[in-house]
């Protein structure tokens, strides 16, 4: 049966991005100070944790990359897969749920924006193909 | 008068009536209900029985020559009621946008608005057992069951309805009536086999028996009311004053047939299924039965120069384990669709997706006669199915905008799969007949008028979606049904 969490409305994202914003403004980058590790780095990490079933990724990631022209890197797909209005230390210290809301309003926008993509008959928005990608790099 | 049997008239017997119809599915039976009322005296010929039989079913048999259909013996029902023996029900009227000037088409569309056609489709709602309101907002009809719509875009894509009828089967429902009416005869097993020609005129149609009997019904006025296959077929065999078929004088006769392409297997993965119950359950309100539907706004038609489509969604629980056994993308589809919603269980749902579109009008897309022939040693026809690059990009369009929408409404992502990575999608049919003789002022660009009479024939009329110049989406009964009861105030006018 389907899940009983709620649906993501619009309303519900920009109330995310408002709150998110506050948090960012005062929370500390205590992920980054801990562990010397780059911020893209960590970033990355953060999107990769949210999705489980790495394989089924993997095959989109791998439709992504051999489409694009020439060597991806991972941290250009950081910078474009996040919000242009976060940065990138702002988005390492955001909650999980934060994150989830950031990606969510960010592929949203893509919808609404017509970056859509076609892949073998599944329409997805451009950042999600993104993410793919960014699971596949991380495997290899 | 009782339904009888043509087989039992004695040969070469000739049979009189003011007005011969000539086929008994929905449109020939109501129109004898109709003209009964007024005491014009008719015939029905039906070349069908009560029940189906393989022997007359075989008259249907013919030739794909062009895309892929169904048989053409299969996609259509030669019986007392015609297709109303098998079908699904669903009744929607054509949208006032497809009654225009098709898109991108060299071709004009009706010859009157749908204003015109609104009592006549209130009447055929209520002959077909629906609401007769008319109203198709998905918004009224959710509203009154306290149903939840998706939000989308109005500009874009909305929120309508499908009614569906019982589904009225006529022969049963209105059989009866027709049958006791004083001033109609009902003749079973009448094979229609020609219409004779005679100065401007159909003086008589000729029917045949497997057993070499024929006989004749003479007539001041006929009126074609068998499916958009057969229309072109009967015209085209009977020679007529050029010798190339009756009405074919500008050889438009059996050109431009329309279906309705369905795309049947896209599916969408989604984490809420609540949200659709709309949508994918059927809503029963004071007798009427609908179900929710998406349709591509006017606005967005107009702007993409694309035909007129829907996308309706059933559920596939059942389906749903092999679909993600053997889609390795979709898994992957299912992660990001997880992921970002933060669903803790890896199981989502699957609904499928079935789009129905809007085919332009094609001359090239056509019914001819074939070589081979029937036990009367009549041709068979050949249907030439062609789309136009306007239809895939419509069904493109639809698939896209579709999921598009869903996408961003934070519902899922949809999938539509490619066919061979040449042609777009799989498209399929919808055992829809239409366009083969087109309404139309202009002679030389259709074959009848816009009182439905053959151009150049004096007393030959067509109640059938043959005569459809634009097709739209929505399933043809009730459509054939307005235009029948609106002929039937035509010929009970010029009959009184």
């Amino acid at each position: 049966m389907s899940e009983s969490t709620p649906r993501i409305d619009r309303r519900q994202i920009l109330i995310g991005m408002g709150l998110t914003g506050l948090a960012l403004a005062t929370w500390p980058t205590s992920w980054l100070l801990a562990t010397g590790s780059s911020a893209t780095d960590i970033a990355a990490e953060r999107i990769a944790a949210l999705f489980n079933g790495r394989d089924g990724l993997d095959g989109l990631g791998q439709q992504y990359l051999r489409s694009a022209q020439g060597r991806v890197d991972p941290k250009d797909l950081v910078e474009e897969i996040l919000p242009p209005s976060i940065g990138l230390r702002a988005f390492v210290d955001a909650s999980d749920d934060e994150v989830r809301l950031l990606l969510s309003a960010r592929v949203a926008d893509d919808f609404v924006s017509h970056r859509i993509t076609s892949v073998e008959g599944w329409i997805l928005s451009r950042t999600e193909m993104k993410i793919a990608a960014l699971v596949t790099l991380r495997g290899i | 008068m009782a339904i009888r049997d043509a087989r039992d008239l004695a040969p070469g017997e000739e049979l009189t009536a003011d007005i011969c119809i000539i086929g008994a599915g929905p449109a020939g039976i109501v129109l004898g209900l109709e003209l009964a009322r007024t005491g014009i005296e008719v015939v029905v010929l039906e070349g069908g029985g009560e029940e189906r039989s393989d022997e007359s079913q075989d008259l249907y048999r013919g030739e794909n020559i062009g895309e892929d259909y169904f048989e053409l013996d299969l996609t259509r029902v030669r019986q007392f009621g015609g297709s109303t023996n098998h079908w699904e029900g669903y009744c929607r009227p054509l949208d006032r946008e497809d009654f225009d000037r098709p898109p991108a088409a060299d071709l004009e569309g009706w010859p009157f608005s749908r204003s015109e056609l609104i009592d006549h489709y209130r009447e055929a709602s209520r002959l077909c057992e629906i609401d007769d309101s008319l109203e198709l907002s998905g918004e009224h009809w959710a509203s009154r069951v306290g149903a939840g719509l998706i939000d989308m875009e109005p500009t874009t894509v909305r929120s309508e309805v499908l009614f569906r009828s019982p589904p009225t089967n006529f022969a049963r429902r209105y059989g009866p009536e027709l049958a006791e009416a004083d001033s109609v005869s009902i003749y079973l097993h009448a094979n229609v086999v020609e219409l004779t020609w005679e100065q401007d005129r159909v003086s008589s149609v000729r029917i045949a028996h497997f057993n070499g009997a024929t006989q004749t019904i003479t007539a001041s006025k006929f009126v074609l009311a068998v499916g958009g296959l057969e229309v072109p077929r009967l015209l085209l065999v009977s020679p007529g004053p050029h010798g190339n078929g009756i009405g074919n004088q500008h050889d438009q006769v059996g050109r431009y047939f329309m279906e309705h392409p369905h795309l049947i297997t896209p599916h969408l993965v989604t984490h809420d299924l609540d949200q659709f119950s709309f949508y994918t359950e059927e809503t029963v309100i004071e007798n009427t039965r609908l179900i929710g539907i998406l349709t591509l706004s006017p606005e967005l038609r107009s702007a993409r120069a694309i035909g007129n489509a829907t996308a309706v969604l059933q559920t596939a629980s059942n389906f749903g384990q092999r679909w993600s056994d053997a889609d390795p993308l979709g898994k992957g589809v299912r992660s990001l669709v997880g992921g970002l919603n933060d669903l803790t269980s890896p199981e989502q749902e699957l609904l499928n997706v079935r789009f129905i579109t809007e085919q332009v009008p094609n001359a090239r897309s056509r019914v001819v006669l074939s070589s081979h022939h029937d036990p009367f040693g009549l041709p068979r026809i050949a249907l030439d199915w062609q789309l136009h690059p306007i239809d895939y990009h419509t069904i493109r369009k639809a698939v896209e905008t579709v999921g598009t929408q869903l996408a961003n409404a934070g519902l899922g992502r949809l999938n539509a799969p490619t066919h061979g990575g040449l042609l777009p999608y799989r498209i399929l049919g919808g055992n829809h007949h239409m366009g083969t003789t087109r309404l139309s002022e202009d002679p030389t660009r259709g074959v009848v008028d816009a009182s439905l009479r053959v151009h150049g024939v004096e007393n030959l009329y067509i109640a059938s979606s043959s005569v459809f110049p634009t097709g739209g989406w929505a399933n043809p009964t009730l459509t054939i049904l307005a235009l029948t009861l609106r002929l039937a105030d035509h010929l009970k006018e010029s009959s009184g």
